[in-house]
């Protein structure tokens, strides 16, 4: 990216993007099953 | 289905066994460009030394929204899992992710009370199937695990193993939200660093806080 122009700033931020999907997925997935999952 | 975990080590240089070692892939900033608004993004001070938050920080809007959700998660125990089983959990993650530096320093962190440090290195040679020799750390890593896969493969089980070994539901909200910030840890640094050979760090930058 560096190459083709992009400035550090950009892809930091670009790379913050991208990966703040995989946290944003999980609490919704694990609270999800933890409120369909009946106590024993 | 068995999709390998998309940020899979492959590189030849990487290091062959869990170290504390890790050094960024783009310039970070240097001490005399931070302005107050990058300080303020730290929210502590002490950050802004290492390298891994001279390189966030040059986004500071994101990485103050992203500290208070760590401070937040990792922090505030006056409800649910104990400190220890969130490092223990972001221990397993990182592990399981490939992430070097991170795993150590949660390690260090989980291996409080001492007692546990074997457990945890062992955790860290031996990868995240090991028996830490305690049923809840065992849990606590496998749900950990579970969710830090891609696809997302926690589900009822990872639930109710922690819950027959006493874990309440604020426990399990814990090792869903510790999990999940490391994946995301683990996902960002693997893009903007690489882990490398400890003779290769500069003695000064050995003992730091690190990524997160």
């Amino acid at each position: 990216m560096a190459d083709v122009g992009w400035f550090t700033t950009a892809i930091v931020t670009l790379s913050r993007l991208v990966s703040f999907p995989a946290f944003q997925v999980r609490p919704v997935h694990g609270l999800e099953v933890l409120s369909r999952t009946e106590a024993a | 289905m068995n999709t390998p975990p998309v940020n899979a080590p492959s590189a030849s240089h990487r290091p062959d066994h869990f170290t504390r070692a890790g050094e960024p892939r783009l310039a970070p900033l240097t001490e005399h460009e931070p302005t107050s608004r990058h300080r303020e993004a730290l929210v502590e001070e002490s950050r802004a030394r290492t390298p891994y938050f001279a390189l966030p920080v040059r986004d500071p809007d994101a990485l103050q929204a992203r500290t208070r959700a760590d401070f937040d998660i990792f922090h505030n125990t006056d409800d649910g899992l104990p400190r220890a089983e969130r490092e223990l959990a972001s221990t397993a993650v990182s592990r399981f992710n490939g992430r070097v530096f991170r795993g150590s320093v949660h390690a260090r962190l989980a291996a409080r009370p001492a007692t546990r440090r074997e457990d945890v290195d062992r955790l860290l040679a031996e990868g995240v199937g090991t028996d830490t020799g305690h049923l809840r750390w065992n849990a606590v890593v496998r749900a950990a695990v579970a969710l830090s896969a891609t696809p997302v493969e926690f589900d009822a089980e990872h639930v109710a193993e922690p819950r027959s070994l006493g874990a309440t539901d604020a426990d399990i909200v814990d090792i869903v939200d510790s999990a999940a910030f490391f994946t995301w840890a683990n996902r960002l640094i693997l893009s903007l660093g690489e882990p490398v050979h400890p003779h290769t760090l500069r003695a000064s930058r050995a003992g730091q806080e690190g990524d997160r």
